[in-house]
């Protein structure tokens, strides 16, 4: 069987679909391949949230309660939800003993939810079903259950094979497979990116927890590794999550060792109740691309990036990539120029502000001990700046530690010694860490 | 010969994506292992976050 479209997109996830709704709603012929059958059934870890009320890579996303839908008002487009969800807050980091950092001061954010939200858990389950059943109506021809196996370029078109012999073609494609990207590395273009090793995560679901304030992104050091828990969409229920980049550890038997046996946070989980679903993702780290773009395949989500992006950069970037393409179409430019826009916009938000930041290969686990840590944790004393923004939770630890680093020195001149050993070894830590992965080229 | 334990596997489908003979897909949402192209090299063995694949 081959049939010709105007794009052909890989992946069902958040990106793809999106990318599908917003190329179809330009008259485009649309083709999506998933590889799953039921293309909504979450199997892949995900954070399943929305960040809310603060800007996040050039966007500002706010729900709308009357209408049910979250508006993404500077990309320019709204996605219905009106199922379950929980409020998060901000981030709260933990150091073995249960002291933490807190990241926004959530009993007090708490009393004007709505208005102080910085991130909507949702069932993502419920989303991609509500954009699978838009694409669907507006004529895009869904193809589940299809593993590709090729994707190239001819004189005219990108042709994309399946498994089983089916073969789609377009002048353009959309590369939307997420995190270990296929095409990306079937393109060559992971040998251009840096890697830095692969980490193996499980994540449980549990209804019921005593942990004071559980409705942030909570992560926890503990001297075996460190944990996360996030509110999930249904009231009272959360994602427990494990991750590691060893190959010599079995995330399972790490995350059943923090609930049940960590003495600190095993009293979170006393009368928890483990849910049956369950959820795993393999990481390939790697640098994002540079240029999101090669043989008229358009890189969108995760698939060009990183999973910080999260939902909302994969939505973003799959209604910029859609329209983009629909673009390039009727000036009648099926090629790189047609689709500057897209590229133009990815550098300005994404690649620009945040593609060349450095994974560091700081280990503070190898060196530090337990009671260093929660010295560390105790020091600042003082609540930070409320944020969902990975990046500037971690520059404004930098900047706090920064001017703590003189006590240390007079008070702990012992953990000044392994702060300053944790510096100077980074590149052989993540030399180590690159050793435990497997690099996809 | 590399399998997958059906009752172990969450189809997160890390494999798939990290396997360099593209010998593994999704078929009617469960994980397979294509013992033709499969090259034996265990990347899926030793990736799996919950130990699914085997080697028999």
């Amino acid at each position: 069987m081959v049939t010709k479209y105007d794009v052909v997109i890989v992946g069902g996830g958040p990106a793809g679909l999106i990318a599908a709704r917003a190329a179809c709603e330009e008259g485009l012929r649309v083709a999506l391949i998933e590889r799953k059958k039921d293309i909504p059934k979450i199997h892949r870890t995900c954070g399943g949230a929305i960040n809310v009320n603060e800007s996040s890579f050039g966007e500002f996303v706010w729900y709308d309660e009357e209408k049910g839908e979250f508006v993404f008002k500077n990309t320019g487009f709204t996605i219905r939800y009106d199922g379950p969800s929980q409020d998060v807050f901000g981030f709260h980091i933990y150091s073995p003993n249960g002291s933490r950092l807190e990241f926004g001061n959530f009993p007090e954010l708490r009393k004007n939810a709505k208005k102080n939200r910085l991130c909507m858990a949702i069932s993502k389950e419920k989303l991609l079903k509500t954009l699978l059943e838009e694409s669907e109506r507006l004529g895009v021809s869904i193809f589940p259950n299809e593993n590709v196996c090729s994707v190239a370029k001819n004189s005219t078109k990108v042709v994309v094979e399946c498994e089983d012999g089916s073969t789609f073609k377009g002048p353009f494609a959309i590369a939307a497979d997420g995190i270990n990207s296929r095409i990306a590395r079937v393109l060559k273009l992971n040998r251009e990116r840096s890697f830095f090793g692969t980490t193996r995560d499980i994540s449980l679901e549990i209804e019921g927890t005593e942990c004071p304030d559980p409705d942030g992104f909570l992560f926890m050091f503990t001297p075996r590794g460190v944990f996360s828990m996030i509110p999930m969409a249904e009231k009272n229920c959360y994602l427990v999550s494990s991750s590691t980049n060893r190959k010599d550890i079995i995330p399972l038997e790490l995350i059943n060792y923090f609930m049940r046996e960590d003495p600190t946070f095993s009293q979170w989980y006393r009368d928890s109740k483990v849910l049956q679903h369950r959820s795993a993702c393999v990481v390939t780290l790697m640098s994002p691309l540079e240029k999101p773009f090669k043989d008229n395949v358009l890189f969108i989500g995760d698939a060009c990036w990183r999973r910080e992006i999260s939902n909302l950069g994969a939505l973003c970037t799959g209604w910029k990539a859609g329209k983009s393409i629909a673009n390039a179409l009727k000036e009648g430019k099926p090629n790189e120029k047609g689709v500057e826009d897209y590229l133009n916009w990815y550098q300005e938000h994404y690649y620009g502000p945040h593609g060349k930041r450095k994974q560091t290969g700081r280990n503070f686990l190898k060196y530090l001990a337990p009671q260093d840590i929660d010295y560390l944790v105790e020091m600042p004393k003082r609540k930070f700046d409320q944020t969902m923004d990975i990046f500037k939770v971690v520059n404004s630890i930098g900047r706090t530690y920064g001017d703590l680093m003189r006590r240390v020195y007079e008070e702990r001149p012992d953990i000044m010694d392994k702060l300053i050993k944790i510096r100077e070894n980074m590149e052989e830590d993540m030399k180590e860490q690159i050793k435990w992965g497997f690099r996809t080229v | 010969m590399v399998t997958i334990n059906a009752d172990e596997c969450l189809v997160c489908g890390g494999c798939i994506d990290l396997c360099p003979k593209t010998a593994i897909m999704m078929v009617d949402d469960r994980v397979m292992i294509n013992s033709e192209k499969c090259g034996e090299c265990k990347i899926c063995v030793e990736v799996c976050p919950v130990s699914a694949p085997f080697v028999a």
